[in-house]
């Protein structure tokens, strides 16, 4: 399933806050609350659960699939799947965690249907060409605005094979944990890590490329 | 570890760091921590782009729709509630009509079928043992695939 390669040797995680451990003993008895309230049939815990973690649900789901019909339809698959299963939630880990491995393992299953592979580019350059084409016909004198790199970029995220566009996005913009990540995903967190260097660091040579400064 | 590999997993530890020094003032809007630290200045335009949230999302009302659908499982997931209620009247429209024609066909030609029926429904005719098996060969057949239909689901669970 994962064809990307871990660094030769483990990056250090960011540091961790020194009151995670209460925060995240807090966090886990509001998850089990809100499970039982949903399972008890709670008058708006449903439609609770479903607001607090929708937008996680299709950050996965969308940047895996990417065609936003599918995409609304497969979060509605992931929450009937979530509301079918949620007894099976035991709340030794986040109901975040939980419900992001229901939408990675329905968005999985759609592009496996469909033969779309998680990983498509099998090696450095391939991926570098992937990367290069994302930016065709760029013009280099407007490349020095901000708005034409934002585009710039976003182009070459586009173009990133399914797996490395989710990671960077639940990492940059849902800021999850590494380890977090790693459990939805079920790849391993130095996978995860090298995914997020490598990613960035072509993100950064497609930019700094078009824009004519030395990588 | 010859000193190539080495000066490798330098630099991707020193570059690292800097990808998530990037993060970090994008995060905070901080862009002043960066003025000392050109590699990390060379990472803040990607890890802004990272942060911009996704151009699509879901409907508005999205959770409060999901609500509903677990509340009423038998309702067609896509259709609107007024859309379902429609479709079940003209189910049960349909129904009546064909119930009222068989009915008058019946009334009508009942007399000329009832007889050779009969004839074939009788215990002792072999027309009607083998009509028997067939029958329950179709309801064993049926109910085994849905067996295996269910199997299949909570196999695949979540």
């Amino acid at each position: 399933m994962d064809g990307g390669r871990p660094l030769d040797r483990e990056l250090p995680a960011p540091p961790a806050l020194p009151d995670e451990a209460p925060d995240r003993a807090i966090a886990l008895a509001a998850d089990r609350a809100l499970a039982e309230a949903v399972l008890a049939g709670a008058p708006g815990a449903f439609e609770r659960l479903v607001k607090q973690y929708q937008g996680l649900c299709f950050h996965i789901i969308q940047r895996l699939v990417r065609q936003p019909d599918d995409t609304r339809e497969l979060c509605q698959d992931t929450f009937l799947r979530v509301h079918r299963y949620l007894h099976q939630y035991r709340g030794e880990s986040s109901l975040q965690g939980w419900i992001g491995q229901v939408a990675y393992s329905v968005a999985r299953r759609h592009l496996e249907r469909k033969r779309i592979p998680l990983q498509d580019a099998s090696d450095a350059d391939a991926h570098q060409a992937l990367l290069d084409g994302a930016t065709d016909g760029f013009d280099l004198e407007a490349a020095h605005s901000d708005e034409e790199s934002a585009r710039c970029l976003h182009a070459a995220i586009e173009m990133l094979p399914p797996v490395q566009r989710m990671v960077l996005t639940l990492y940059h913009l849902d800021e999850l944990p590494i380890g977090e990540i790693a459990s939805m995903t079920g790849l391993a967190e130095g996978t995860i890590k090298s995914h997020l260097f490598r990613s960035r660091q072509r993100l950064r040579q497609v930019l700094e490329t078009r824009m004519g400064v030395a990588a | 570890m010859n000193t190539n590999e080495f000066e490798r997993s330098a630099l991707d530890e020193r570059e690292w760091q800097a990808q998530e020094r990037a993060r970090i003032a994008a995060r905070t809007g901080d862009g002043a921590s960066l003025a000392q630290d050109p590699l990390a200045a060379r990472y803040r335009r990607v890890a802004d782009a990272l942060r911009t949230p996704l151009p699509d999302a879901l409907p508005a009302d999205f959770a409060a729709r999901m609500a509903q659908i677990v509340q009423a499982p038998a309702a067609p997931v896509d259709a609107p509630l007024g859309e379902a209620r429609f479709e079940s009247g003209l189910m049960r429209g349909l129904i009546g009509v064909f119930a009222l024609a068989g009915a008058v066909v019946a009334a009508m030609y009942g007399a000329q079928w009832l007889p050779p029926i009969l004839g074939l429904l009788r215990l002792d005719s072999a027309s009607a043992v083998n009509w028997a098996l067939a029958l329950a060969a179709c309801v064993g057949t049926s109910w085994g695939l849905d067996r295996l239909r269910h199997h299949g689901k909570a196999t695949h669970a979540a």
